[in-house]
């Protein structure tokens, strides 16, 4: 899932503090799911925000919307009659949401209340680990399953950087996992040590945000 | 004051009941369990000009869905959190572990939490400003 997670509560409310009455609104999808911008943290975020705006001397109103994708325009549009009646909106979706939001409802200000930082997995309740990078060209079928672009801290691609742990951890971060010690480990396990020996080339970044910003056209799709 | 089901003896008062005594208003409701008290729950209530919330939860080793005290205990703790990151005094909400209150029993706690709070004022969504 895209995850993100709530800016400082400060930050809000200095966006926030110039309007009279503000549109909340998230999206049911990953951000719920990691807890940062579903109808749950609207609810939450929706009084604390009143609550800290009012305690700073600004009456500011704010009214709540969770959409099930705000990356989709059908449900975007939902909003229409609700952003009527506002002069401002914070998302709390990941970016593409906020420009969503931001591009249909143009000129009004729409700010960002999250930080999207990564695609993860929730390891169990309240764990969240990065599994992908979205680096455009997948190495998965050559790392038995583990991804060294977004798991290893220097996102090497062909073995360890000589600062694993003797437990098996990254120098980084004693509580993670070195993405090339598991990689290794499988690699016994199934009798194919000597498949990760192999030099990998160069990689092609340029399928990913390196090549400029993504842009993709399915003739077979389009109307 | 939100209370778990089991925290009180006397179920004659229903799930939801108010009492005025020496300067205190209690406006108590009881929950299934104290593990359905959800953050924005507590967050509305003071947004609605509470002083303050007190949750009643079962001893943790009694809760009778095995960790719902534990759950809302967790959560107490989140919503401080929250609370001080917009200048609010925690204290402002507790939690308080018992079983089988009598009603005078559970006023007498969500008195300890009014004098808990007294030091910092009326809610600031009432005065605008906290001690």
């Amino acid at each position: 899932m895209i995850f993100a997670e709530w800016k400082p509560i400060d930050e809000l409310i200095e966006r926030l503090k110039v309007h009279r009455k503000v549109l909340l609104v998230g999206c049911a999808t990953c951000v719920a799911e990691c807890a940062a911008g579903g109808e749950k943290e609207v609810e939450t975020l929706a009084p604390l925000l009143h609550m800290g705006l009012q305690k700073q001397g600004y009456t500011v109103e704010i009214v709540t919307a969770t959409l099930e994708k705000q990356c989709e325009w059908e449900f975007v549009e939902q909003l229409a009659e609700q952003a009527a009646q506002v002069d401002a909106m914070m998302s709390i979706a990941c970016g593409i949401g906020v420009q969503a939001l931001a591009e249909r409802f143009d000129p009004m200000p729409v700010y960002p209340g999250v930080n999207t930082s990564a695609l993860t997995i929730r390891e169990e309740a309240g764990l969240w680990t990065a599994r992908c990078a979205a680096c455009g060209d997948c190495v998965l079928g050559e790392t038995f399953g583990y991804c060294p672009v977004a798991r290893c801290a220097k996102s090497l691609l062909n073995g360890p950087c000589g600062g694993t742990r003797k437990n098996g951890k990254c120098e980084v971060n004693e509580d993670v996992d070195c993405v090339w010690n598991l990689i290794v480990e499988r690699a016994y396990e199934r009798g194919q040590i000597e498949s990760i020996g192999k030099l990998k080339g160069t990689k092609n970044w340029s399928n990913s945000g390196h090549g400029g910003p993504k842009r993709v056209i399915r003739e077979d799709l389009r109307q | 004051m939100l209370y778990c089901q089991h925290g009180i003896r006397d179920e004659a008062k229903g799930s939801a009941w108010s009492q005025e005594a020496d300067g205190l208003s209690v406006r108590a409701v009881m929950m299934p369990c104290s593990s359905k008290i959800e953050v924005p729950y507590v967050l509305r209530i003071l947004e609605s000009g509470a002083d303050a919330v007190e949750i009643v939860a079962c001893p943790e080793q009694s809760c009778k869905l095995l960790t719902g005290s534990l759950r809302a205990a967790k959560r107490v703790e989140y919503i401080r959190d929250l609370l001080k990151q917009i200048g609010y005094a925690p204290e402002r909400v507790g939690i308080s572990h018992r079983l089988s209150q009598k009603p005078d029993e559970l006023i007498e706690i969500a008195g300890a939490r009014a004098d808990a709070v007294r030091a910092f004022g009326a809610n600031p969504m009432k005065t605008g400003e906290e001690k």
